[in-house]
Parts: C-alpha cells; sequence; structure tokens
C-alpha cells in the first residue's frame, strides 16, 4: 500500500506551466551580497555569482543584476561587467547552476533581458541574443 | 549615397525601437504617471488641468503599442485602468476649482450683504448705548431697549455667519500643510485673502460682539447662546488662523494683524466671563440688594456672605419688616428665582464657580433664615405677653371695680 502511495504521487504531474516573468527585474546587490524583488517573494545571495564571474567578491555592493525567468522556470543572471548570462535552475532552499553562456568577451556594457514568446532576449547595446536552457539560439546578431 | 545613409538611418532607429529594454518602457510610464500626478495635484488653475488632460492622453498614444507588456507588468493594476485612474483624478481636481469659481461668486454677495448688516448693526448699537445710559427708564424705554437688543444679537449672528461663509471659502485652498507650499502659492493665498478682506471682517466682528457685551445685560440663556456662537467661531479661527500665522509669515505687518485678532478672541472671552458677573449683579441691584462688583467666584462668593452676615448683625437694630423685606427680597425674588436657578447651573456647567462656595452662599443663607425666624417669634411672645398683661390688667380693674360696687 505504502508503494502505491508513493508511486501514486510521484506519477502526478500539472503541466503545462508557464513559469515566466512578464518582465525582468532589476535589483540592487547589498552589502551582505542579497538581492530582494517583492513582487516575486524572492531574495537571493548572489555572492557566489560574482565570484564564479570575477573570481573575487570584491566591488559588488550596489551593482544591479538583471533576472528574468523563462516559461519553463529557468532563471536568467546577468549584470554589468558579466561576459556570462548565468541560468539557474531552483532547488530545495537553493538555485543550483544550469548553464553559462558565454556572450562577450570584454564585458557587458548595459545589459538588459525581454520576455519573447519562445525565448529571453538578451541586449547590449547594438548586440542581441536569444537565449534558451540550452545557450544561444542560433548567431548573435 | 542619400539613399543608402537614409537606409542606414532607418534600420539603426527600427533596431533601436525593436531593442527598447521591456524593463525601460515600464520604468519610463510609471515616471510619466508620477509627472502627471504631480502636475494634477499642483495645479492651480483650470488651464493646469486641461494641459495635464492632453498628457494624459499623449501618454495614452505614445504607450498604446506597448499595453500588452503593461497590462502584465503592472498587475494588479494595468494600462487602460490606469490612464482611468489619472483621468479621473481630474475630473476630482476639477471639482475644486469649480468649487472655488462658485465660493468666489458666493463671496461677493456675502460681501454686499455683510455690509449691509454691519451697518445696521452699528445703528443698532449706538441706538442701545444712548437708552442704555438714561438713568430713568420707563416701562416703554425698558421694553424699547430689549427689542433693539433682541434685533440686535440676530443680526450679528446673521453677519457673522456670512463671515463664517466668506472664512469657509478660503478653505480649499488653505487647508494644507502650509510648509507644502511654495512661494507662489503662499502669494496667491495671501491675496485671495486680501481681496475678500478676511482680516478685516473678523476684527469688525470680534469688536462689535465685544461692544454688544459691554453695552448689554444679558440673561442666562443670551449668554449660552453668545457662548456656543463664540465657541464655533473660536473653533473656525483656530483651523486657519495658524495656517495663515505661517502663510503670513513673510509679511511683519500683517502677522500683526493676526495678533490683534488672537487678542481680540481673548477680549470677547473675557468679555463673556465678565458680562456673566455684571448680569447677576445687575439681577441683585434690580431686586433693590446692591452688591460690591466682583468678577470671579471668589469675590462673588465673598460679597455674598459679607452681605448676609451684616444683615444678621444689624437685624436688632432695624425695625422687624424690614428684616423680613430684605430676606424676603434677597431669597425668594433673587437667590432662589433668578441665581440660583437660572445661573449657579450655567457658572457650574462652565467651572465658573464651585460646588463649595455654592454650598458656603447657601448655608449662610440657611443661617440667616434661621436668625430672622428666631427674631420674629421673640416679637410674636412679646406682643402675646403684652396682650396677656393688657388682659389681667382689665380683668383686675374689672374685678376691683365690682368689689368697689359691692361695697358702695
Amino acid at each position: 500500500m505504502f508503494i502505491s502511495i508513493i508511486i501514486g504521487c510521484s506519477s502526478v504531474k500539472l503541466s503545462p506551466v508557464d513559469f515566466s516573468w512578464p518582465l525582468e527585474v532589476v535589483l540592487k546587490v547589498d552589502e551582505q551580497g542579497f538581492i530582494k524583488e517583492d513582487r516575486y517573494s524572492m531574495k537571493i545571495n548572489v555572492r557566489n555569482l560574482f565570484i564564479e564571474e570575477f573570481g573575487t567578491d570584491k566591488d559588488f555592493t550596489n551593482k544591479n543584476v538583471r533576472v528574468i525567468r523563462n516559461s519553463s522556470g529557468t532563471y536568467f543572471f546577468v549584470s554589468e561587467g558579466f561576459k556570462n548570462v548565468y541560468l539557474f535552475n531552483q532547488q530545495l532552499d537553493e538555485m543550483s547552476l544550469s548553464k553559462r553562456i558565454s556572450v562577450s568577451e570584454s564585458g557587458l556594457k548595459n545589459p538588459f533581458f525581454n520576455q519573447r514568446d519562445s525565448h529571453i532576449e538578451l541586449v547590449d547595446g547594438d548586440l542581441k541574443f536569444n537565449l534558451s536552457n540550452e545557450g544561444i539560439i542560433g548567431d548573435k546578431k | 549615397m542619400k539613399i543608402k545613409y537614409l537606409i542606414l538611418l532607418i534600420s539603426i532607429f527600427s533596431f533601436n525601437l525593436y531593442c527598447q529594454s521591456d524593463y525601460e518602457i515600464v520604468q519610463s510610464f510609471k515616471n510619466r504617471i508620477s509627472e502627471i500626478e504631480i502636475k494634477i495635484k499642483d495645479a492651480i488653475s483650470l488651464e493646469d488641468l486641461q494641459n495635464a488632460s492632453e498628457e494624459i492622453e499623449k501618454l495614452r498614444k505614445d504607450f498604446l503599442p506597448h499595453k500588452e507588456l503593461l497590462d502584465r507588468s503592472l498587475y494588479p493594476e494595468n494600462f487602460q485602468k490606469i490612464i482611468d485612474n489619472l483621468n479621473n483624478s481630474v475630473v476630482i481636481r476639477k471639482g475644486d476649482f469649480v468649487q472655488i469659481e462658485e465660493l468666489q461668486t458666493e463671496v461677493v454677495t456675502l460681501r454686499s450683504e455683510i455690509d449691509a448688516l454691519n451697518k445696521k448693526n452699528s445703528e443698532l448699537l449706538n441706538q442701545i448705548y444712548s437708552l442704555e445710559i438714561q438713568r430713568e427708564k420707563d416701562e416703554k424705554t425698558i421694553a424699547k431697549l430689549q427689542n433693539l437688543v433682541r434685533e440686535l444679537r440676530a443680526s450679528l449672528i446673521q453677519r457673522d455667519e456670512l463671515v463664517y461663509s466668506i472664512i469657509d471659502s478660503l478653505m480649499p485652498r488653505i487647508d494644507v500643510d502650509p510648509k507644502s507650499l511654495t512661494d507662489m502659492e503662499k502669494q496667491d493665498i495671501i491675496a485671495e485673502t486680501e481681496s475678500k478682506n478676511v482680516l478685516f471682517l473678523i476684527k469688525k466682528s470680534l469688536r462689535d460682539n465685544n461692544r454688544f457685551l459691554e453695552i448689554t445685560t444679558l440673561k442666562p440663556e443670551d449668554i449660552e447662546e453668545v457662548k456656543r456662537q463664540q465657541d464655533g467661531f473660536v473653533s473656525l479661527w483656530q483651523k486657519i488662523g495658524p495656517k495663515l500665522t505661517d502663510i503670513y509669515s513673510a509679511k511683519p505687518e500683517k502677522s500683526n494683524e493676526l495678533r490683534q485678532i488672537d487678542a481680540l478672541f481673548t477680549n470677547w472671552k473675557n468679555n463673556l466671563r465678565r458680562e456673566v458677573w455684571e448680569s447677576i449683579r445687575d439681577d441683585f441691584s434690580i431686586g433693590g440688594i446692591n452688591l460690591r462688583r466682583f468678577n470671579n467666584s471668589g469675590d462673588f462668593t465673598k460679597i455674598v456672605t459679607d452681605f448676609i452676615d451684616e444683615e444678621i448683625k444689624s437685624i436688632n437694630l432695624k425695625s422687624k419688616e424690614e428684616a423680613e423685606r430684605v430676606f424676603s427680597v434677597f431669597t425668594d425674588s433673587i437667590w432662589y428665582k433668578k441665581i440660583n436657578n437660572q445661573w449657579i447651573p450655567y457658572l457650574l456647567d462652565n467651572k465658573m464657580i464651585t460646588v463649595e462656595q455654592k454650598n458656603q452662599i447657601d448655608q449662610k443663607i440657611t443661617e440667616w433664615k434661621d436668625i430672622v425666624a428666631t427674631s420674629m417669634s421673640i416679637w410674636i411672645y412679646v406682643a402675646v405677653g403684652a396682650v396677656l398683661i393688657v388682659i389681667i390688667v382689665l380683668v383686675m380693674m374689672k374685678m376691683k371695680k365690682k368689689s368697689n360696687d359691692s361695697e358702695a
């Protein structure tokens, strides 16, 4: 009976799901490395993101981190000076890196995300990338 | 070459349009809303509101292509709801200006009515004054005086109500935190206050009310009515006085005028209290009991109890009839009929006398009553004794006469 309950529970799925946010959020990093978003009731420490990108956790205070979530629920993170866009999945009590997408050799100057029907759009000046969970879709434009 | 250049420009322009940040679009929309809201709030004329309406329409047109994005991003609001809210704010704010314009028209009418009433009140005050100073008043004069006082009282109330309406007409402009007003807004309010002659009207009203109290003798019910009117006026002044003081802070000569108004209010309050004591003294005086002047509960209690003490001391020095008459006039005609019934409740309600002071006077009256009664019973014993002596003398004389007759 116990096994049948386990099997029964694990077989229930709700789909389709659209986790997408209509708009990116632009969040300022505080002194402890936290960003906080009231609308989505989200508070994340992004200190490790800066260590991953720059190899150091210096100078992240007051930096703006831009976050957006696509329809499948993956979070896209980027910030000024980043060479990569970071994709995270939600886990219990944490977020785990699912992909790092290299987008600039010299670092992005003024990046932003837009939510599009089938992908996330990353724009930085004249550069534009269409991003999915797998990486860049097609060539950069 | 020119065509190539044009194509390049168009392609750059269209790329920029296409690559605009959704986040920036939403932020830009929110910023424009805030700007328009401030314009609506700070509008000082219907023209300003008309401009705000045009900006709302422009905002709507500019952002209509992003309606879907805005609807999703502005949850729980949406694009159309926000535009509607802005338009509603304009309509509500327009109401303030329409109200102001209506009030301004009304004020012109009120001013001419006030002028007429001011003139009438001055004439009435003069007539009452000349009748009051006549030493001897016949019934006809007293009746005329009472009518004039009644007429003046009604006219003062009517005039003051018009003055309140003029003060009320300032409220929509003045009922804000003065610190939030710009210098220009303050100047506008000063100009409006002066064009309506508000400070002069308030001063005139207070002076007339003070003069009315000075030249008339009032009954408790009149005093209560004046007190109610005074409380209403004071409360209205407390709403606008401090704000006008802030607004006029840059004009020292007008600040002085505002201080004068505060002083007139204080005078009016003091005059009303003085009028109460004067009217009580007049009630004693009309009954023929002339007391020294008093203007507080301590003096009043002392002067009344001193008077009774004097009467008690001199009870054996005056005739029985005179002692009885004074006691009867004081107690029956004045104290219990007018003072205790009419004035004491007012004095107690307005904390102008304490219960202890009232009891002190009552106790003294009881003491006086006992002494007058005792004095009366002694006279009765004396009279009965005298009658008995006369009877005994007559009986003895008759018996003596009988014995003389029998001896003869």
